[in-house]
């Protein structure tokens, strides 16, 4: 228990830099800014109790918020992910499973954790490019921006998993 | 309870972090808040006509007596009327005016911004001037489709070059907090020889505001803090505390400063 907690420990500190020293920087196509920090959110096993889900992805989020420039959209956007991520991998999770499992290619199946991956995702983005905009008034460029870095940030947090070993 | 109180904070970093965030939330320019505080001031506009209804009557007894005044001036003094009446037609033919009500605004704190009714539908564009019958009012920061974002001169971040009617000594116009009515005019050269009471008007430096629209009258004049220029306190024409009726300055000329900017951006 207490090593998976440091091991995911280690991971957030990775992907935080991560995001910061590599990913903030991209603005693929003037829209997409991947945002790997949501896959803490698919490190945690199916056993996290609420307040842990909730924690991981406020601190989580709140580390990535030191090195943006808008400070709150990664605390808060990450919170709302957190919050629906259980009831998603609810719906994912096989019947027979075991309570720690922790998602992944395996465990879940390939195309259920792209799903899952998949709806994480998209919450924590439509949160995230919201609170950014805090306006519709350029609605087109908002689903630009929603949709390419949805879709390059679930692309990158499949990398991740596969090579992490998907288990 | 943990995730509200979580998003709570998360939300208190966003709004007290972000100046853009923070100021669309505090000073609603967006849809929503905007439409209420609209109504709102609808509402209390139709209360208070009968004030607004008196005040006009007698600034309008006040300026036809004034016109009658400067004509009777200018026939004596034996200028050409027609020269002057045409060079202050092709001043103001070179902007058109938008027409707007102030739906939102604050005096009291560092950093205040106005709403007005009017956005990106109406013409509204950022940096087009805001004036009022009274003076300059400020230049439009964001637009919505319908509302705009105005920063008045009684902001911080507000910097309007302005000059001494009749001298053409310059300076830039900034109000650093405390009362309303004052502002401060700061690098106007030792050498200048300015009096209490001289007017305040743009300087035409920027395609923002024409030169020579009325700021307010020179209430002190005092040494700057290095001692090389004067500092003056500007009692300032527009009282933004009772502000409703303003007007937004659209150069037609702007589109062309737009892209000519874009371009040099781009080059750079």
């Amino acid at each position: 228990m207490a090593r998976s907690f440091f091991s995911r420990l280690v991971w957030m500190a990775a992907l935080v830099l991560l995001q910061a020293l590599v990913f903030n920087h991209i603005h693929w196509f003037g829209y997409a800014t991947p945002y790997v920090v949501v896959y803490i959110l698919c490190l945690q096993p199916l056993d996290t109790s609420r307040c842990g889900w909730l924690l991981w992805g406020f601190f989580a989020g709140l580390a990535s918020d030191f090195f943006s420039g808008v400070p709150g959209v990664g605390a808060v956007s990450m919170t709302l992910a957190a919050m629906c991520a259980p009831r998603i991998l609810a719906l994912f999770a096989p019947k027979d499973c075991l309570e720690d499992m922790v998602p992944g290619y395996l465990t879940l199946g390939g195309w259920k954790y792209v799903q899952y991956v998949s709806w994480l995702v998209l919450l924590q983005q439509a949160a995230a490019v919201v609170l950014e905009f805090f306006s519709f008034f350029n609605g087109l460029e908002l689903l630009y921006t929603y949709l390419c870095s949805s879709a390059l940030t679930a692309v990158l947090l499949l990398v991740l998993e596969k090579m992490r070993g998907g288990r | 309870m943990l995730f509200v109180f979580l998003t709570g904070a998360g939300m208190v970093l966003l709004l007290r972090f972000n100046l853009y965030q923070g100021s669309v939330w505090f000073t609603s320019a967006n849809t929503v808040s905007g439409k209420i505080l609209e109504w709102e001031a609808e509402a209390l506009s139709y209360m208070d006509l009968g004030v607004h209804n008196r005040e006009l009557t007698r600034k309008n007894v006040v300026l036809e007596q004034r016109v009658k005044a400067l004509t009777e001036l200018l026939r004596r003094a034996g200028h050409d009327s027609t020269a002057t009446e045409l060079r202050q037609r092709e001043l103001l033919a070179e902007f058109e005016l938008i027409p707007a009500e102030v739906v939102s605004a604050t005096v009291s704190r560092h950093d205040n911004f106005l709403t007005i009714d009017k956005g990106a539908a109406d013409g509204v564009r950022p940096e087009m001037g805001v004036v009022c019958g009274t003076g300059v009012v400020g230049i439009v920061y964001q637009v919505s489709s319908h509302y705009a974002l105005v920063l008045p001169l009684l902001n911080r971040k507000s910097n309007i070059s302005c000059r001494m009617r009749g001298t053409d000594y310059f300076g830039y116009l900034r109000w650093e907090g405390g009362s309303p009515l004052y502002a401060s005019l700061g690098d106007i050269p030792r050498h200048a020889r300015i009096k209490e009471g001289m007017t305040v008007e743009t300087s035409g430096f920027s395609a923002v505001f024409p030169a020579g629209l009325f700021v307010g009258r020179v209430a002190e004049v005092a040494n700057s803090e290095d001692g090389l220029s004067y500092e003056l306190r500007v009692n300032l024409g527009t009282d933004f505390a009772r502000l409703r009726d303003v007007c937004v300055l659209a150069s037609p000329n702007r589109v062309e400063i737009d892209s000519l900017q874009q371009k040099i951006e781009q080059g750079i």
